[in-house]
């Protein structure tokens, strides 16, 4: 587009605008000089006739009009670009390049490619802001479950696992620092995550994201429905009532919880601590003491499913390993082996010093159960190896890979119908 | 006044999370410290009863939770206490550096009648921690804060160990007697005030 018009501007060509420049334009010049000519001359004469006269007339006044116009620009320039012994004729050789339409949300749709560079990036959300902003105005994306997400999300959560987040005792418990916090999110409301940052930061960012939601993920459910969920089937039954963002902003986030779980033997966050920290940051209350005592009921809701999450990951895991998987898995077993041994290590060492005190407590009892599967261990590495290079890679590319992945999960399966949609969606932007 | 009659002491406890706020708590009533990495919800409060002179004290201690959400626990919360005790961890800075936060939004939702004269006490606990090698706030640097901000008494404590944990709390229940007879003139029916909280107490229990 840029370059037609160009082209046109350099040689005075008399109505620049009828290539590229949409059809309104075209009221000036209607049948501009190249769209007449050969078209239907025996069939009406009379009329032809006439309209060649007037094109001629018109087109004569044109070359008058750009002649005057050349010898000002001659005038101002100067004798050195001898112009007016340039001869211009009738264009030829003249297509239609491109239709490019450009809003707010979408950005440039039709662009082609050789122009893309000159296209500042988009920002990471249509609103520009990442924070207090529903959903539903922000830029989305795929988690490796097929989980339609904000982008933001998947950003912080790529960036806390390159950093090694999940492996830093007390993660999405200890505060970040306050100043720091802040210098970040505006960083991050500019589409940028900046390097260096702290761990504690991040993962406290990625609570404020959940807590400043104008809608907590689970306001639509009421705190007597949650409250009378105890086994994991309620629980489960009461996820299937989320309305569907809600759905997939829970599913990615206990996911998340999952992660930092199995990582428990070096972040010691156990799946009661994690959902404690989380807990008061899924549902929107005014009254802090009344959020005080509805937190109790969201948390062991939220153990409940981390629970759930990581037996079926386990089970999953057993039934893919045994077998010869020739899947994505197998690229990083390598790796994943030999981080286990070293793994394994810590663990025991972990389990040795803290098993007497671990086993008066039910809860971590519990967890405790799970170090000694070394699977585990191996699945915890080359899920985050894979989750860490799918997110590094950009989301949507590994599309398909991360519906792969999904369908292998067959608790995933509810979500398939409402994701197509949103596919369908997504696809509809680019 | 008489040594009769028993004085409830409403201590409460703010800092970071993780700095060790419910282990010190723990180590003072129960004489127990547990390796157990447990983050509080909201918020558990206990009571101890206290021998200091001749009088006996209730205090009744409410640990907090250090999560973000409820660093404002509001009026309720913090309304009626006699003592606030800020808690920072001697290795980690942040920890330190948000007390100023923490002592403001107090001043703020408790709105005591005399703030500059409501009694804090600090502490900067895990002192233990690898030997103090670790240690990133040294004493006089916490000292100096406290020094600037009205003379706050200062203790360097270890949950873990024990260590001058029954010192801190000893200054924190005469500090925050300090405050406590003051309302009395204005307060005919202080028992019904206290029995008020007593109640409230065990109704947040279950």
């Amino acid at each position: 587009m840029a370059r037609v018009l160009k082209s046109t501007q350099s040689c005075h060509f008399p109505s620049p605008s009828s290539s590229c420049g949409g059809s309104n334009d075209g009221n000036r010049d209607p049948h501009s000089l190249f769209n007449i000519p050969l078209d239907e001359e025996q069939e009406e004469d009379e009329r032809s006739q006439k309209e060649r006269e007037r094109f001629e007339l018109s087109s004569s006044l044109e070359i008058l009009a750009s002649a005057i116009r050349k010898s000002l620009i001659v005038g101002c320039v100067g004798q050195e670009i001898n112009l007016s012994s340039m001869e211009i004729g009738v264009p030829t050789d003249v297509r239609h390049v491109a239709h490019v339409t450009f809003d707010r949300f979408h950005g440039f749709l039709g662009l082609p490619v050789e122009f893309e560079p000159e296209v500042p990036t988009r920002p990471p959300s249509a609103s520009a802001k990442v924070f207090g902003v529903s959903t539903e105005s922000m830029q989305l994306s795929y988690d490796t479950r097929g989980n339609v997400v904000p982008t933001i999300l998947l950003m912080m959560q790529s960036h806390l696992y390159s950093r090694g987040g999940l492996r830093v005792e007390g993660i999405f418990r200890i505060n970040g620092e306050n100043g720091q916090e802040e210098y970040i999110r505006e960083e991050l409301n500019k589409g940028v995550v900046p390097d260096n940052i702290d761990v504690h930061c991040l993962a406290s960012l990625i609570k404020a994201w959940f807590r400043e939601l104008p809608t907590g993920v689970l306001d639509s459910l009421s705190p007597e429905q949650v409250m009378e969920s105890e086994s994991e089937e309620e629980c489960v039954e009461l996820v299937r009532m989320l309305p569907s963002t809600e759905a997939s902003l829970l599913d990615w986030s206990i996911n998340l919880m999952a992660d930092v779980v199995e990582m428990e033997c070096l972040n010691k966050m156990n799946a009661r601590n994690i959902a404690m920290v989380f807990a008061p940051n899924m549902t929107q209350m005014l009254d802090p003491l009344t959020a005080l005592m509805y937190a109790v009921q969201v948390m062991n809701f939220l153990k409940t499913l981390i629970v759930k999450t990581l037996k079926d990951r386990k089970e999953s895991r057993d039934r893919l390993v045994p077998g010869s998987n020739p899947g994505p898995r197998d690229e990083n077993g390598d790796q994943g082996s030999r981080q286990l041994l070293h793994l394994m290590e810590v663990n025991k060492e972990v389990a040795l010093d803290t098993v007497e005190v671990e086993m008066k407590d039910k809860e971590e009892s519990e967890v405790q159960e799970e170090y000694a599967e070394p699977r585990e261990i191996l699945g915890v590495k080359s899920s985050l190896n894979k989750s860490c290079q799918y997110n590094n890679n950009g989301g949507f590319g590994k599309k398909q890979k991360g519906w792969e992945e999904k369908r292998k999960m067959k608790n995933a399966s509810s979500i398939v119908g409402r994701v197509n949609y949103r596919v369908e969606l997504f696809e509809a932007w680019r | 006044m008489s040594s009769r009659r028993r004085v409830l002491l409403k201590v409460i406890i703010l800092g970071d999370s993780g700095v060790g706020k419910t282990s010190l708590m723990n180590q003072f009533v129960n004489r127990k410290f547990s390796n157990q990495y447990k983050a509080t919800i909201g918020a558990d409060f206990l009571t101890k009863e206290v021998q200091i002179d001749d009088r006996i004290f209730t205090l009744q201690i409410w640990d907090t939770a250090g999560q973000e959400r409820f660093q404002s626990l509001g009026v309720a919360f913090y309304r009626g206490a006699d003592c606030c005790v800020l808690v920072y961890d001697v290795n980690v800075m942040k920890s330190f550096e948000n007390l100023n936060n923490w002592r403001e939004e107090f001043l703020i939702q408790a709105a005591p009648s005399d703030p500059d004269n409501f009694p804090f006490v600090v502490l900067g606990n895990k002192t233990d921690v690898d030997g103090g090698k670790s240690r990133v706030v040294s004493e006089k640097k916490a000292k100096a804060w406290c020094a600037s901000k009205g003379n706050i008494p200062y203790f360097e404590t270890s949950a873990k160990e024990g260590f001058n944990v029954d010192a801190a709390f000893e200054c924190i229940t005469k500090n925050a007697f300090k405050n406590e007879p003051e309302e009395e003139p204005y307060l005919p029916d202080t028992i019904d005030v206290a029995g008020g909280q007593q109640h409230r107490s065990t109704g947040c229990e279950c």
